[in-house]
């Protein structure tokens, strides 16, 4: 059985934020708790307090607006994102990421917030995040912050996030016309957690088949989900070919530093990534041109 | 005559309460002044247990009992006969997960805190992992030191015991027949290779989990998620020394799934145990989901040699095999499994000339024991993929060589036995049928490439020693109450035993009762498992239904004025045959109670009492050979299945999906086909499983993947669907099987590992003889083909 | 430890009770309630077997706190019948011979209803997709899927639509 806690229920995110503040490292924060009372049942976490914001409703949201894009507040569960009509017209691929995360029981009541603080390196919803320029705001008592979401990430299970802050938003600009977003995974079953999981948005001079910008985040074969920087240099200002992909992909399964597990070995998690770049990057100029 | 209640689709009787949530199973039993139990196990796969101290653990308020060897009697028991376990570890740990002591206090975490006190010294032995390391003269470890002085009971198991030169072999199982150097000699074709199958685990829903009370005149009472509550009665006897007449084990009626995983003793020892030191409370222990990979018993390992003969137009000539199965710390039932092994020689195939050798070897592992094939399903996968690959290299169709290969009714097999209600033809040539020929090249898309496999499978059934009894008692008012130990683990034996006495009574199933297991008032069922439920039990409740209706025409014919040989029985109502209008209701021959309901006259109850047993040939211990002039039978009887599946493998990734699954099998006589349909498809989850996903990793003896995260079963999107499955009932009536009908639950998944595999050969030319066929192993095979041709060139 | 008290619906009771807050809503249901019907399979919420109705979406109540329920609705499989009757689906298991073990059948009931709730005629990937997260090990999910199938069309064609 987990440790003993006390469970308190701020009910604003002010109160929250004095809470956690106030507690610092003997709290833990829970929203849906599918990550969280994992680690409580084994024992591999066992903090004093839970301050649970899973009821604060105003951090339930998605917002779209032309201006800012989507805001989607941390709360919000994977099948609200998985169902919105917005976010499967603007970003669909978000849309189906979230469709093809765990299972039904589990969206109904995990939230974005939740998981993108859990830090898992093989979350399927950072990547794509990460490829759509994502930002979160991270709130304290003291002051609201923004910062990219890829520098949310610190290490396996930990985020550069302070004791005392919580993560309240998502922000996601609108993506351009020109641009394409994609994203596929590797794994046993179907809805397993990545083995590898790629994420690519492309934007692509349509007239000339040129490669404007590029971002390609891989996650799940590091300890962060990581940008291949080196593959994205091998593409950016290239005109697209078949070939011009396949260096690409190579470059990235080379530039990943994968650790083998129980069902697959270093060299099968390169190819896997290797041909998940290929892949999606394939998928993500499609997506581009319109098609 | 047309049969009313056999045959038909009558949903399972315990099936209400399930969908409602009524069913109780034993994970929901709680009773008055309980207490909860955990075990403290080793975390050394091979280890001299040094000093116990439990003061800690003791002093903990709320704790009521901490138990070590020393409250354990010195007794050993197995399932398999030969008697080298002991209900915790004494002297000794054998693998990681051995119990080592445990603890009863009034709530669950109270446990988990005391077992956490418990100080265990250990001194680290050498361990060995590797059953081709096992198996040497002088392997690193000996696990079982003392075995000589174990008592080895029953003279089958005795005389497979091999103590010889290799202190870790318990077992030695052979099959000669014939000479296979002239075999091999005679062969236009022989081919030669080795097969591996792994650890893998039942994983069944409900986790293990038991209560015990000892009464204060020393009597045991066990509640427990099992399979074979008098199994159980006879290890909790040997392990306790305690008389089997002063134990009663109580089998909720409702076991959430079993597959041969809760035949053996898991905690029910233990927490008898602990029940004594604790003033003779019940004590429950509920195993986790980590417990239940780690200790409780799994697929054996095997390792496989064969080598196969045959002419140029696909006849077997010679068949040699040698096997390695790998039992872990403890034999159990694993001697039974290991001698079994040769069982899928036997139903299977015409071989003239065998050379077969099955041994069984200790490793520092988790436990080995029954697992739904029962040693069957591995050296299948070696002889099924073998076919395939002879009739690759012979140019003919995989059916045609089955066909020209296997046994039919009447023939003779490798050790001797005629043959009888054997249905391989059949199901092969209607699992051919619905798969249809070849994949059409143009559904190979891409990377994606199509193909098609099927295999033939088999299994025994069990007979000799084994004996199911049964109680039938006939109520005034038409009732009928089945007692019997089988149990219901999900297989709807209970619904077909209801289906059965109907049709003796010719009475409707809703006036049938089958009451729950409590061996204090049900009689001895040898074994929920060897696929033997409906075989039986059902003749055993058969016999007692005729028993019973013996007594009842026995008292009826006096009031009808006829003779009992001239009565029938209907609808609750006593007929004389000729004259239909002569009747009586069975309320008729008891005499009124007055404060009671009414009782009979003479004779206490309408009781009828049966035992089914059915004989079997003692196999010669060398040659595994059934004597000439004997019965010509080693087992109750075969059933065999046969398989057919459709893959698409990517040649890039290895990964494999199956997108078509056929799959026939001879049930003699399906009581009811829904029920046998239910017990096919049970192969989209184990069979499949086993073939592409499960497989329990160890590193130096530990099982690093002990969850179901890790550990992965088919999901609903892990098969085919529905509109893809198709399942076909076979019916070769088997001449002493109730209204002809064999089993099935275990049969059904020993083809789905070759037919897969050979599927994945026909999609993409690669022989994959390691399972499961994981992505990067598929993948191995595809590149080592390519670089093959590629070198050819 | 300090417990806390829980209000909370179940099956359109209302109940008030003092918790251990370290206790999960299946050990809730299971323990106080005596509502064994939701079985836990694995504690970890991978096998399904707990999951149950929680303000009309599909749960695994093993990863839920009990206080995370505060004021809200549980369904579970004790709920389901309509008065006296067996609510379709539990019907269609029967009648479709789904259930084996029966181990995994409440979880899988809810699923089912959750999806069918929200969607009257799905297709068989619809309910594979809802039901990914209810393991069975009886039976391989082919009779499953079809009494979900054969409910739906049943009610498609009582409520005439």
């Amino acid at each position: 059985m987990m440790q003993c806690f006390n469970f308190l229920r701020p009910e604003s995110t002010e109160e929250a934020c004095t809470l956690i503040a106030k507690f610092g490292d003997s709290a833990k924060i829970i929203a849906g708790g599918q990550s969280l009372l994992v680690l409580l049942k084994q024992r591999l976490i066992s903090p004093q307090y839970l301050i649970n914001i899973k009821d604060l409703k105003e951090l339930d949201y998605i917002n779209y607006d032309e201006k800012f894009g989507i805001r989607i507040g941390a709360l919000t569960t994977h099948r609200s994102i998985e169902t919105s009509p917005v976010v499967k017209k603007r970003f669909s691929v978000l849309s189906e990421v979230e469709r093809n995360l765990a299972s039904v029981q589990i969206r109904n009541w995990g939230t974005i917030g939740g998981n993108i603080c859990h830090a898992d390196p093989a979350s399927d919803i950072v990547p794509p995040l990460i490829s759509l320029d994502a930002r979160v705001k991270v709130k304290s008592l003291l002051a609201i912050r923004e910062i990219p979401l890829h520098n949310l990430f610190k290490d396996y299970y930990e985020t550069t996030l302070r004791v005392d802050e919580l993560v309240t938003e998502i922000c996601i600009p609108d993506v351009q016309n020109g641009t394409g977003v994609a994203y596929s995974k590797f794994s046993l079953r179907r809805f397993d957690m990545a083995v590898a999981g790629v994420a690519v948005s492309i934007t692509i001079n349509l007239a000339d088949r040129i490669c404007k910008d590029i971002r390609i985040i891989v996650g799940g074969v590091s300890a962060v989900p990581r940008r291949v920087f080196e593959s994205e240099n091998a593409m950016r200002g290239n005109n697209l070919a078949e070939n011009l992909i396949r260096e690409a992909a190579m470059v990235a399964s080379e530039e990943v530093d994968p650790v083998a597990d129980v069902h697959f070995s270093r060299k099968y998690k390169r190819e896997i990534v290797k041909i998940l770049v290929r892949d999606v990057i394939t998928q993500a100029i499609q997506k581009a041109s319109g098609i | 005559m047309e049969l009313k209640y056999i045959g038909k689709n009558f949903p399972n009787i315990n099936g209400f309460e399930k969908v409602t949530g009524e069913a109780k199973y034993c994970y929901d039993l709680v009773l008055q002044n309980m207490l909860w139990g955990k075990i403290l196990r080793s975390s050394f796969p091979h280890a001299r247990i040094a000093n116990i101290n439990t003061e800690k653990a003791k002093r903990l308020p709320g704790v009521r009992a901490v138990v070590t060897y020393k409250d354990f009697p010195e007794c050993y028991y197995g399932v398999g006969g030969i008697k080298d376990e002991s209900l915790i570890a004494r002297g000794k740990v054998r693998y990681i997960g051995d119990p080592v002591a445990a603890v009863a206090a009034e709530d669950e975490s109270l446990a988990e805190e005391a077992i956490d006190l418990i100080e265990v010294e250990y001194e680290e032995l050498p361990a060995v992992f590797d059953p081709e390391e096992s198996i040497r003269e002088n392997p690193p470890a000996v696990i079982h030191e003392d075995r000589d002085k174990y008592i080895i009971l029953g003279s089958m198991t005795r005389s497979i015991i091999a103590w010889g030169s290799r202190p870790n072999v318990f077992c030695h199982s052979k099959i000669r027949k014939g000479n296979v150097e002239k075999g091999f000699e005679k062969a236009y074709l022989v081919l030669e290779d080795r097969f591996t199958t792994p650890m893998v685990s039942h994983v069944q829903l409900e986790p293990h989990n038991c209560i015990a009370q000892f009464n204060l005149n020393g009597k045991l009472t066990v509640w427990a998620s099992i399979q074979s509550p008098y199994m159980t009665i006879q290890q909790l006897a040997d392990a306790l020394d305690i008389p089997h007449s002063r134990i009663r084990v109580i089998t909720p009626k409702h076991i959430g799934g079993g597959f041969g995983g809760k035949i053996e003793l898991t905690a029910e020892g233990i927490c008898a145990v602990l029940s004594r030191e604790a003033n003779n409370r019940p004590v429950k222990i509920r195993l986790t989901r980590e417990e239940m990979f780690v200790c409780t018993t799994v697929r054996h390992p095997m390792i496989m040699d064969l080598k196969t003969g045959v002419t140029k137009d696909g006849t077997i000539t010679a068949m040699e095999f040698r096997s390695i199965a790998n039992t872990g710390a403890y034999s159990g039932i694993g001697v039974i499994v290991v001698r079994n092994v040769g069982r899928a020689f036997s139903g299977q195939y015409k071989i003239p000339n065998l050379k077969f050798d099955s041994y069984g070897v200790y490793t520092n592992q988790t436990k080995a024991g029954a697992f739904r094939g029962f040693g069957v399903p591995q050296p299948l996968f070696a002889i099924e993929s073998h076919m395939d690959m002879i009739a690759s290299k012979l140019g003919m169709d995989p059916l045609e060589i089955r066909l020209k290969n296997i046994l039919r009714e009447g023939d003779t097999n490798v050790i001797g036995e005629r043959m009888h209600s054997v249905g391989s033809e059949e199901c092969l040539n209607k699992v051919a049928r619905y798969l249809g020929g070849k994949s059409e090249e143009k559904v190979s898309k891409g990377v994606w490439k199509r193909g098609k496999g099927i295999a033939l499978g088999n299994k025994y059934s069990s007979g000799g020693f084994m004996g199911s009894c049964c109680f039938v008692k006939v109520y005034d008012d038409g009732t009928i109450e089945i007692r019997q130990s089988g149990t219901d683990i999900g297989q709807g034996q209970n619904t077909v035993l209801a289906q059965i006495a109907a049709e003796e009574f010719d009475t409707p199933l809703h006036n049938i009762i089958v009451v729950p297991v409590d061996t204090d008032y049900n009689p001895l069922d040898s074994m929920t498992g060897s696929q033997r439920q409906t075989f039986y039990m059902g003749n055993a409740v058969r016999l007692a239904c005729n028993d019973a209706k013996r007594q009842i025409f026995a008292l009826a014919s006096k009031k009808l004025n006829a003779s009992p040989d001239d009565l029938d029985i209907s609808n609750g109502r006593i007929f004389v045959k000729e004259s239909q209008n002569t009747s009586i209701p069975i309320s008729d021959i008891f005499i009124p109670g007055g404060f009671t309901p009414s009782y009979l006259p003479e004779g206490g109850e309408i009781l009828g009492k049966a035992t089914f047993r059915y004989a079997m040939d003692s196999q010669d211990v060398e040659t595994g050979q059934c004597p000439v002039n004997g019965l010509r039978r080693a087992v109750a009887f075969y059933t065999q299945v046969a398989h057919g599946v459709e893959v698409e493998v990517n040649v890039v990734t290895g990964q494999v999906k199956i997108t078509k699954f056929v799959a026939a099998a001879d049930v003699g006589r399906a009581i009811n086909p829904m029920l046998v349909q239910g017990q096919i498809e049970a192969a989209l989850s184990q069979g499949v499983g086993s073939a592409l996903l499960e497989e329990l990793f160890l590193d130096k003896g530990k099982i690093v993947n002990p969850n179901l995260v890790d550990y992965k079963i088919p999901s609903a999107l892990c098969v085919p669907q529905n509109k893809d499955v198709k399942t076909v009932i076979v019916e070769t009536y088997h001449m002493d099987g109730p209204f002809g009908a064999k089993g099935l639950g275990e049969a059904v998944i020993t083809p789905t590992l070759p037919a897969v595999a050979n599927a994945i050969y026909h999609a993409v030319g690669a022989r994959i003889k390691e399972a499961p066929f994981m992505p990067e192993r598929v993948l191995s095979a595809i590149k080592e083909k390519t670089s093959k041709n590629n070198e050819c060139i | 430890m300090l417990k806390e008290r829980l209000k909370i619906f179940v099956n359109g009771r209302y109940y008030e009770i003092d918790v251990d807050p370290r206790i999960t809503l299946v050990e809730f249901l299971r323990n106080e309630l005596g509502l064994t019907g939701t079985k836990e399979g694995c504690g970890y919420g991978v096998c399904g077997a707990c999951t149950v109705i929680l303000q009309g979406k599909a749960v695994k109540s093993c990863l839920l706190l009990a206080l995370h329920a505060m004021n809200k609705e549980v369904l579970t499989i004790e709920g389901m019948r309509e008065g006296d009757n067996l609510h379709p689906l539990q019907e269609a298991f029967l009648n479709n011979m789904a259930v084996q073990c029966g181990f995994c059948s409440p979880g899988m009931i809810l699923s089912a209803k959750a999806l069918l709730d929200e969607n009257s005629d799905p297709s068989e990937e619809e309910i594979r997709y809802a039901i990914v997260g209810n393991l069975c090990r009886c039976g391989g999910y082919v009779k499953i899927v079809d009494a979900i199938l054969k409910c739906a069309e049943e009610r498609r064609r009582d409520i005439g639509t």
